[in-house]
């Protein structure tokens, strides 16, 4: 065995362990105003069949009220199929002692692509009440990005460009 | 064959008719798609869409071979005029996305999830024949055309308050990153020239919320003609937080309503979304350390409608003013204190009725820029803000808390201020006087002109130092606990000590039947980015395991004869 592949086979070993594993968090980044939520996510795949890959996402919501009901309403792309059924709409108390609110779910999606878990947070405490949109990706193989019906392109000056078609009226104006 | 003159006159009239130029002029417009805004909640309305002009973008005409033939801009109706156009040739006319004159502003909005391509619209290619004729353009919102100049129109309103009072101001490169790809991006000014806007179709897309693109141009704003000691991370209206983070959003949403005379705030998730009148919203938690008190402040400053105790119309002008002298010079954190003490030196006529707006929010009058004499109407240790610390002096019972939350709340941070007399090298100590838990960092600013000293601190656990050449002058120390505990203290030094300050003592008359517990749990960590990040400690163990497997063999490899 040489020295390389002594080297570089546990390096394949790690990304093989962890393809498909992603992470992220809101915490600490600007943000527009809105609730006082943050979340963090963890999505693991667990399942190497790839006719039916299977995630478990572990979400955690945290507030830094100290009090109040916040509302959650969860929804998936339309490839996403949780394994088992899942309440679209939650609801947690908030108070001192709970710092974390973690919703954990499985889901699977059958072809490769980006998809997402959407949530729409909102704090009620009885003085008006604020949301927070987050999403939370599930990357299964190649990523696709959505399109907008518009051509890439270079400008005259070899720029990238991005364009669409306008809506446009001609008319001559006639010389008198 | 005689050639007659007759034949010279027309061979020359043909020849004038394909060189001479004409003239293709038109309107550029795009389509936008209102609010409708319903009690506190507002959603994106596709029934209600109105035309647009899009006023000072580029325009250009552009022949079959990708060539540019003649280029302008709109004007601030959204006209355009392209007068080289050579007669009885293939053009078509392309808009960008993009607002550019020199010495004023350059601006664009491109997609980042595509290799920041300039977005733009054309129209079709058209003989232009021998006489002038009209190209009236409009980008549709039916197929995601009109969003960057929706954009683009938000920021054009923005830039024209400040011409209105300031007609020299030159603006520095900026780009609007948007695209229907980020789904998960967040939606912020990063600190430098970019801003970024969501654009998830299905959940929460910004380009058509103005108020939303005004507030994060405000942040540009401020960095570039002002000064924001912002430490950002998330907010909310009714929340206790660090003073700067309150100044600097409370201004954002401030802006947001003062630039488009419309008080009403809002951020629509499809068909979901919220609202809040920056005039009129009910008192929650008012005070110094609330965004909604002060963007209702600075409003009240700015507006004509005299309701309540606000009887002051100042205009935006002595608001500008104070933000890009007064607020962008001042030797303390940039906060409402800050601001006001510098609004009612430059306007000493009108101190009074500043005093009542800011009385009407619970803020006890604003005598100085480090806010002292508060009244005390918050948590327990919250106050004093600023400690004064003398060089080879230790100063104890300097405590963060993080009973408003964790990260940018009022009470995580505490600034010590001391002055530096003598050029030389200074040790500075931050060192936790409570348990073990704490995890003690410092930020350190020079206040004349202010700015960001870097330190290179370094230290074990509960100790952050450095040494440090200083030169004479004023200095300020942000101090927070990166483990976010519930209460962490340390005593500060500056120099080698010579004795000991605890006059600093955190305890006030405040008492709070909510007293802090001593759990540990942090639920602060700045981490990862969301979006495509490396895994978790999952990662590390499993280096470390392979690594105690491997790392051995790579030594014996010889014996083993590998």
């Amino acid at each position: 065995m040489k020295l390389k592949t002594l080297v570089l086979t546990p390096l394949f070993i790690l990304i093989g362990l962890h393809a498909e594993s992603m992470t992220g968090t809101t915490i600490g980044h600007y943000s527009k105003p809105g609730a006082p939520i943050d979340m963090t996510y963890l999505s693991n795949s667990t399942d190497d069949n790839k006719s039916n890959r299977v995630y478990d996402v572990n979400i955690t919501l945290t507030s830094t009220v100290r009090y109040g009901t916040m509302n959650v309403k969860l929804t998936l792309d339309d490839k996403l199929t949780p394994l088992s059924p899942i309440e679209k709409e939650l609801t947690f108390e908030i108070s001192p002692e709970q710092k974390k609110y973690p919703i954990n779910l499985q889901v699977s999606a059958p072809e490769d692509g980006l998809y997402y878990i959407r949530l729409l947070t909102k704090i009620d405490k009885g003085v008006g009440s604020k949301l927070r949109a987050f999403a939370v990706p599930i990357q299964v193989g190649e990523r696709k990005k959505l399109k907008r019906n518009s051509l890439m392109m270079k400008s005259h000056l070899g720029e990238n460009i991005s364009i669409s078609k306008a809506i446009e009226t001609v008319t001559i104006v006639e010389e008198k | 064959m005689i050639f007659r003159k007759h034949h010279l006159f027309i061979f020359l009239f043909l020849s004038s008719l394909s060189l001479e130029a004409i003239e293709i002029s038109g309107t550029v417009h795009y389509e936008r798609v209102h609010a409708k805004n319903s009690g506190s909640s507002s959603f994106l309305d596709y029934s209600d869409i109105t035309q647009e002009t899009a006023k000072q973008v580029v325009v250009l005409a552009i022949d079959r071979s990708n060539n540019l033939v003649d280029s302008t801009s709109t004007n601030n109706q959204g006209n355009y005029t392209l007068s080289n156009i050579p007669s009885n040739s293939d053009i078509k006319i392309r808009v960008y996305a993009k607002m550019e004159k020199p010495n004023r502003w350059n601006i664009k909005v491109i997609d980042n999830s595509n290799s920041d391509a300039l977005y733009g619209m054309d129209g079709s290619f058209s003989n232009s024949g021998f006489s002038n004729s009209v190209r009236n353009l409009t980008a549709p919102a039916s197929n995601k055309t009109s969003p960057p100049f929706a954009i683009l129109d938000s920021i054009y309103l923005a830039m024209n308050k400040i011409y209105a009072v300031d007609s020299t101001v030159n603006f520095p490169a900026l780009k609007v990153n948007w695209s229907v790809n980020n789904i998960n991006t967040g939606t912020y000014y990063d600190g430098l020239d970019n801003i970024v806007l969501q654009g998830d179709q299905q959940g929460d897309s910004d380009e058509y919320d103005d108020h939303i693109v005004i507030h994060e141009w405000g942040h540009y704003f401020e960095k570039n003609f002002s000064r924001a000691d912002n430490i950002g991370g998330a907010h909310g209206s009714n929340e206790h937080v660090d003073i700067r983070v309150a100044f600097g959003e409370g201004f954002g949403n401030a802006l947001s309503a003062i630039v488009t005379d419309d008080p009403l705030y809002f951020d629509t998730f499809g068909n979901n979304g919220w609202n809040m009148n920056i005039e009129q919203a009910v008192h929650e938690t008012p005070g110094w350390f609330s965004e909604a008190s002060i963007q209702r402040i600075l409003y009240d400053l700015y507006d004509s409608n005299n309701d309540g105790k606000d009887t002051l119309s100042l205009g935006f002008k002595p608001i500008y003013e104070t933000l890009i002298h007064g607020q962008r010079n001042s030797q303390a954190f940039t906060s409402i204190f800050s601001f006001i003490t510098e609004l009612k030196k430059a306007n000493a006529n009108a101190t009074s009725k500043i005093d009542d707006i800011t009385a009407n929010e619970d803020i006890a009058t604003i005598e100085n820029i480090y806010g002292t004499n508060r009244i005390s109407n918050v948590q327990e240790g919250s106050l004093p803000l600023y400690t004064q610390l003398s060089v080879n002096k230790s100063l104890g019972n300097i405590c963060t808390y993080n009973y408003y939350g964790v990260y940018n709340k009022l009470a995580n941070h505490k600034y010590v201020r001391f002055t530096i007399n003598k050029n030389d090298t200074y040790p500075i100590q931050v060192k936790q006087s409570n348990g073990s838990s704490s995890d003690p960092e410092f930020t350190l600013f020079k206040t004349s002109p202010f700015e960001n000293v870097s330190t290179n601190e370094s230290g074990k656990a509960g100790i952050e130092q450095t040494n440090l050449a200083l030169t004479s002058g004023d200095y300020l120390l942000d101090i927070y606990d990166s483990s976010s505990i519930d209460k962490a203290c340390f005593t500060v030094s500056i120099g080698e000590i010579t004795s000991v300050d605890n006059s600093n003592n955190d305890n006030n008359s405040n008492n709070n039947s909510n007293n802090d517990s001593n759990t540990n749990d942090s639920t602060g960590s700045n981490t990862s980015s969301i979006g495509f990040t490396l895994p978790n400690n999952i990662f590390l163990a499993t280096l470390i395991l392979l690594a105690i497997l491997f790392i051995p063999l790579f030594f014996i490899r010889k014996e083993l004869k590998i």
